[in-house]
């Protein structure tokens, strides 16, 4: 052990649970291993990336059998200073928590046993009025309904008290999938490395404590194969849940171009179609339908009248509120998140985590492009003036105005057909924000819009038109944010944006991150001296700290 | 084993016996030479107790009744080099309580073992005694009980540091007015202090960020002003200047004396400077004392500091705090580390005093974020502090550049200052998207100008005159041409006396608007950090090193044979009642004769010196007399409403008449505190010599 230690360690162990890892440092990476066990990497820029130690990734790691000792030993092997002793503290009493609550398998299959060692733990959550109607007292704890699961876990984890889950997850109806080596179009077809230590990941030994988690992996890095891989590792029904239609027919798509199962075996379950199959891949939008505000949800029946063995959250950033509902009562069924970005401007990832279960496995964007999984993609940022009309209205405008008058600046649109012309080769999206400009922009360039009101169909014609070369360039509101795989797309030129969206700008991005081999091109074209300036900041702050770089620059310099 | 003392050191301490006052001085050539016949020759009989005390027998007899309680201060005095009754008091008030200790100075004194002159109370060891005590007597490991072996690889991180002193006036600059009437933090301002400087909080409450504060204060690089606190950047730059190790002692000395409960109001001024930079040469002192790896008492170390303290003509550090609390504070801050087995210095130290600074010490990301690796140079901390935005107090703190970050470090420095320091500071290129923001926000910047000053209108004909002078051209802070300028309201006297001087008298008053800012010609920002140790500087530190060896004097039967012969005379002592032999036996045990023949001469008049109870005239009688003998002091035992006794010894003031009882007043000691006391409420009072040498003005002074 002693031998080992560097001499000038990769990490640097912060006071406030941050852990830097000085990239550049010869054992980074063995280091960066070990950290992945326990902490959550947070920023990965060039030269020093950052990694947060947190009660969950703690818990995380405590459920997978790592002892507090362990973690601080492996901190302290790569450690190029001392530890700080509030960090010690932080790990050794955080761990110390894991395993005091164990939910297991109640006398009935409706009931769940809380299992309480610590009386003086067991008081303090009998008074708690949160949990009270959900819990009754037994001499070691408490029994709960089946279905008051996650809520239970939820609560608990915000009151510092982590559940060891032992109570085994309902198994589904088992199904057999297996991945192609070669594709249905007749490619040759792997799971890469990574994305098979994600699926490893996530479903763990298959034993109570594994079989939910969140898989956090760059846009077009193939996060499919992933819940594709998942899928074949559980051997079960699925339902899968997708930002939209155009999504679902992707992921439909796939899974018959890369697995063994028929057509006929897959299910849709989207405004057009309500399919029960053994794989049935549905909207978000569709299940938190409901006919009126008050109404109940109906195609919640989706998530409880089948036997379904795994779900997959697509895109599990976007989950809406109810869905976090009903993801509670669902607990005894596998979870599985994908996501690129998890960041959500609500505030409300720790839920995902509680909920659907905490980040299994991520890995750096610019690690995934350096080994060429991902298409390098060069960022600008094109600063343009505000045109002297428009600067009255711009200075009498509150400031959600102002933010309008910057974003519509009609000075972007000569820009924009200017870089369609330089690209002329390339295949390239536009992206907005505002109809009213998207529209304007769409006439000038003569390419096909998509915005909200676009029927799916006429959706899909274009993506399709897009995809086979007939259409080079077209203009999309955010619904092309998420989930739209443009296989070719080279360049994406953003001329207006929702805010200071830090996630909006990263899926954006990842319109064209799809390996190809030319480089990408991503333009954000904000107007000089606006408030557009600072939210144009804000956005690429989730990038930046991946490593993006933008380069700045006046439009004619 | 005798080494003779000098002409110059004998000659003193003929000078300081001669000073004493009659009635002392005779009493103690009575002692020691017996009857005196007149007329009195007070040099002569000053020659024959030189005569007396330059005899290897008289020496051998004096050195032999020294005991280990007397070895203790003789140590403290020749350790500290002709220290202060106070000061020998402070290094040894954890083993005597004042009433002992004064007690054992006196009988030192009586004994003429130690001496003071009346015009310099330092006291000093009897010339002829003082090599023989030196040899045989003094032990240090007396003062300071061997430190025991203690390795420890690693220690806490320490709170007060300089990188922690510029992250705080990073992140105050966040803040217009960042304190409450009361001189507090405003709940907002203290939680997010808590919550940036996660490492320091303590309990929730502020406590450490008044302490650095205040350090700050003290240090004359932060400035209070009503509500606001304000960088005195010039002044933080002179501090830069001093050594890392020096600028460390003096941020601890400065948070060792500040109030950890609110903000206090402080302006740094020359005195306080001096102040602090002989505090912080005590603790240089001490931690250049106190070796690393080792273990010590308390007790050791809080000696220790006050032996380190150095000789100057600044106030003692025990006016302004204990040793306790001064090393409460050092183990506060984690510079020593307390454990149940002692004290041991944090070996963290020695990553503080490292002078290796990180010549590129910034990582600019390109999400506008800067991680910062220490040790860097402190005048670049403060150019971080100025121009960024702290996100996180770590071990490698984390900042942010934002546009407000810049517009308030262009306030302070020129663009080209700005980009030309983050191109040399940042250890990877300058982020192309970081070096367009900051041309942007240069623009921004520039865009909108406001001059804060005095603005100068002259007529063609003046102005024609004024701008082609050649020392005009440094008070303008703007020229708007046709003669109307701003002008620095900071040297308003300068260029008014310039404009004077060209000819323009009278010059009409300023209309309105006269800048706020004050004359800085004496602010904080002009006064000089004093060094710390300068080679043949006149602060002499008292100890040069602590070592570990050595050991208390051991037991000796040399002062049993003078007892033996002492007893043996007195009891065939003719002429001598019981009570006479009683109080020679007292003086005996006082260690007040050298010699069997110092028995028969020695007059026996027992003085009543106390009185107790209901002995009202007893107790007035005392104190008038020690108030006759100016340099008396008085015990006294407080009868309070409580039924608690209050024990006190006190220079007396005044005795005045009130009602129907005398109400004393006094000087409690060692606190200086006044007292008053009725008469009717002592229900003890005793009457004890302040001092042989030194009266009471002097004792005061010292």
């Amino acid at each position: 052990m002693e031998n080992s230690q560097p001499e000038v360690g990769p990490l640097i162990v912060q006071g406030d649970n941050s852990i830097l890892l000085d990239v550049h440092n010869p054992q980074a990476e063995e280091a960066r291993a070990d950290l992945g066990l326990f902490a959550e990497l947070e920023k990965s820029p060039e030269h020093m990336h950052t990694y947060r130690i947190t009660p969950l990734s703690l818990w995380n790691a405590a459920s997978a059998g790592y002892t507090a000792n362990e973690i601080s030993e492996r901190i302290r092997k790569w450690s190029r200073f001392s530890m700080p002793e509030n960090v010690d503290y932080f790990i050794n009493d955080t761990i110390s928590r894991f395993g005091k609550l164990i939910l297991r398998e109640g006398k009935d299959s409706n009931t769940l046993e809380l299992h309480i060692t610590d009386p003086l733990i067991q008081a303090e959550l009998q008074e708690y009025n949160r949990l009270k109607k959900y819990l009754t007292p037994t001499e070691n704890g408490f029994l709960l309904d089946l279905v008051n699961r996650g809520t239970i876990k939820s609560e608990l984890i915000k009151l510092s008290y982590p559940v060891k889950d032992e109570a085994p997850l309902k198994e589904g109806a088992p199904l057999t999938v297996n991945l192609l080596t070669k594709t249905r179009d007749g490619y040759d077809f792997t799971v890469r490395g990574y994305q098979e230590e994600a699926a490893r990941a996530f479903y763990g030994n298959g034993q109570p404590g594994t079989g939910f988690g969140t898989i956090v992996l760059p846009c077009g890095s193939g996060k499919t194969i992933v819940g594709m891989r998942a899928i074949a590792l559980a051997g079960t029904y699925t339902l899968i849940l997708a930002p939209n239609t155009a999504a679902v027919h992707q992921w439909i798509d796939e899974i018959v171009d890369k697995t063994d199962l028929p057509r006929e075996q897959i299910g849709e379950y989207t405004g057009d179609k309500k399919e029960f199959r053994p794989i049935t891949v549905g909207t978000y939008q569709i299940l938190t339908w409901r006919p009126d505000k008050e109404g109940i949800f109906p195609h919640f029946n989706l998530f409880r009248n089948y036997p379904w063995g795994l779900i997959i959250y697509d895109e599990v950033h976007l989950l809406p509120a109810p869905i976090f509902r009903v993801t509670a009562e669902i607990q005894a069924i596998r979870r599985l998140g994908l996501t690129a970005t998890l960041v959500r401007e609500d505030g409300r990832e720790d839920e995902v985590f509680s909920l659907v279960g905490p980040k299994k496995y991520d890995v750096p964007w610019k690690e995934l492009e350096a080994k060429g999984w991902i298409a390098e993609a060069i960022c600008h940022e094109i600063r343009v003036p505000l045109p002297q009309a428009s600067s009255i209205p711009y200075a009498t405008a509150d400031k959600r105005g102002k933010y309008r008058i910057a974003a519509e600046n009609p000075g972007k649109d000569s820009i924009t057909l200017q870089l369609v012309q330089n690209h002329h080769e390339d295949h390239i999206l536009v992206i907005g924000q505002y109809i009213q400009q998207l529209t304007k922009v769409a006439k000038a360039l003569g390419a096909p819009l998509i915005t909200g009101k676009t029927p799916n169909k006429k959706r899909e014609e274009i993506y399709a038109a897009f995809r086979r070369g007939e259409e080079r360039v077209i203009v999309v509101s955010k619904v092309a944010n998420f989930a739209i795989d443009l296989p070719d797309a080279s360049v994406a030129i953003q001329i207006s944006g929702t805010f200071g969206s830090r996630q909006e700008e990263a899926q954006r991005l990842g319109r064209i991150l799809r390996p190809k081999e030319n480089n990408s091109y991503f333009y954000t074209i904000v107007t000089q001296h606006t408030v557009e300036e600072q939210f144009a900041m804000n956005r690429q702050k989730f990038l930046t700290e991946q490593g993006y770089k933008y380069h700045i620059d006046f439009w004619g310099n | 084993m005798t080494n003779s003392p000098t002409r110059q050191q004998i000659d003193e301490w003929k000078r300081c016996l001669l000073d004493l006052p009659d009635e002392l001085f005779f009493s103690i050539m009575k002692l020691y030479l017996g009857d005196l016949k007149t007329p009195f020759h007070k040099p002569r009989l000053v020659d024959r107790i030189i005569h007396l005390f330059s005899k290897e027998d008289t020496i051998q007899r004096a050195v032999a009744l020294i005991d280990q309680q007397d070895a203790l201060i003789l140590t403290a005095v020749e350790l500290l080099d002709r220290p202060s009754p106070q000061q020998i008091y402070q290094l040894l008030q954890d083993s005597y309580d004042y009433f002992n200790f004064h007690n054992h100075l006196m009988n030192l004194q009586e004994r003429l073992i130690i001496y003071s002159c009346s015009d310099n109370p330092l006291l000093h060891i009897n010339p002829f005694l003082h090599h023989d005590i030196r040899e045989s007597v003094l032990s240090p490991a007396a003062l300071f009980p061997p430190a025991t072996p203690y390795k420890v690889d690693s220690g806490p991180p320490i709170l007060a540091t300089e990188e922690t002193l510029w992250c705080i006036a990073a992140q105050l600059k966040n803040y217009p007015e960042p304190l409450k009437a009361d001189g507090t933090l405003k709940k907002r301002v203290g939680d997010e202090l808590q919550s940036i400087f996660s490492t320091l909080a303590e309990d929730n409450k502020p406590t450490q960020f008044y302490l650095l504060i205040n350090a700050l204060l003290k240090l004359g690089i932060l400035e209070k002003d009503r509500n606001s606190l304000q960088l005195v950047f010039d002044r933080g730059i002179k501090f830069g200047n001093k050594t890392r190790a020096e600028r460390l002692y003096y941020l601890w000395a400065a948070v060792c004396i500040s109030s950890d409960e609110s903000v206090e109001d402080f302006s740094a001024s020359n005195t306080s400077i001096n102040q602090l930079s002989h505090i912080a040469a005590s603790i240089e002192n001490l931690f250049a004392t106190v070796p690393q790896e080792y273990l010590f008492e308390r007790t050791s170390v809080e000696r220790m500091l006050v032996a380190a303290e150095p000789v100057t003509s600044e106030k003692p550090i025990a006016e302004l705090t204990t040793p306790t609390r001064l090393i409460e504070r050092l183990q506060h801050i984690r510079a020593l580390i307390g454990s149940s087995q002692g004290i041991y210095r944090n070996p963290a130290i020695a990553d503080l005093l490292n002078d290796q600074e990180e010549k590129t010490p910034l990582l600019v990301h390109p999400d506008f974020t800067i991680t910062v690796k220490p040790p860097l140079p402190f005048e670049v901390g403060l150019f971080i502090s100025s121009v960024m935005q702290l996100k996180s107090f770590t071990a490698y703190p984390q900042f942010e550049m934002t546009r407000t970050s810049y517009l308030h470090g262009r306030s302070r420095f020129a663009f080209d200052t700005i980009q030309q320091r983050l191109d040399e500071l940042s250890a990877t290129p300058l982020p192309q998207n970081i070096r367009f923001s900051l041309e942007s926000w240069e623009s921004h910047y520039s865009s909108v100008v406001m001059i804060e000053g005095i603005t100068l209108s002259l007529a063609e004909h003046w102005d024609h005159m004024v701008r082609n002078h050649p020392d005009f051209a440094g008070y303008v802070l703007r020229d708007f041409g046709n003669g109307i300028y701003v002008m620095d309201a900071s040297h308003r006297k300068n260029w008014q006396t310039l404009l004077q001087d060209i000819g323009i008298i009278p010059l009409p008053p300023v209309e309105s608007g006269t800048s706020s800012q004050q004359d800085t010609s004496v602010s904080a920002a002009a006064q000089q950090f004093p060094s710390l140790s300068t080679p043949g500087s006149e602060e002499q530190p008292r100890v040069n090193s602590f070592s570990t060896e050595g050991s208390p004097k051991p037991p000796s039967d040399a002062d049993q044979k003078v007892y033996q012969e002492l007893q043996s005379e007195l009891e065939h002592l003719p002429h001598a009642n019981s009570n006479q032999k009683k109080e020679l036996a007292a003086q005996i045990e006082k260690k007040l004769f050298l010699f069997p023949s110092q028995l028969h001469h020695t007059q026996i008049s027992p003085s009543v010196n106390e009185a107790r109870g209901i002995n009202y005239s007893g107790k007035v009688r005392i104190i008038q007399q020690a108030l006759q003998a100016e340099w008396d002091l008085l015990e006294l035992v407080e009868r309070t409403a409580s039924g608690k006794p209050l024990r006190h010894l006190i220079r007396p003031q005044e005795l005045q008449k009130s009602g129907n009882d005398l109400l004393l007043r006094g000087v409690k000691l060692p606190t200086n505190e006044e007292l008053k006391v009725w008469v009717q409420k002592i229900g003890y009072i005793k009457k004890w010599k302040g001092s042989l040498f030194i009266q009471p003005q002097d004792y005061k002074q010292s």
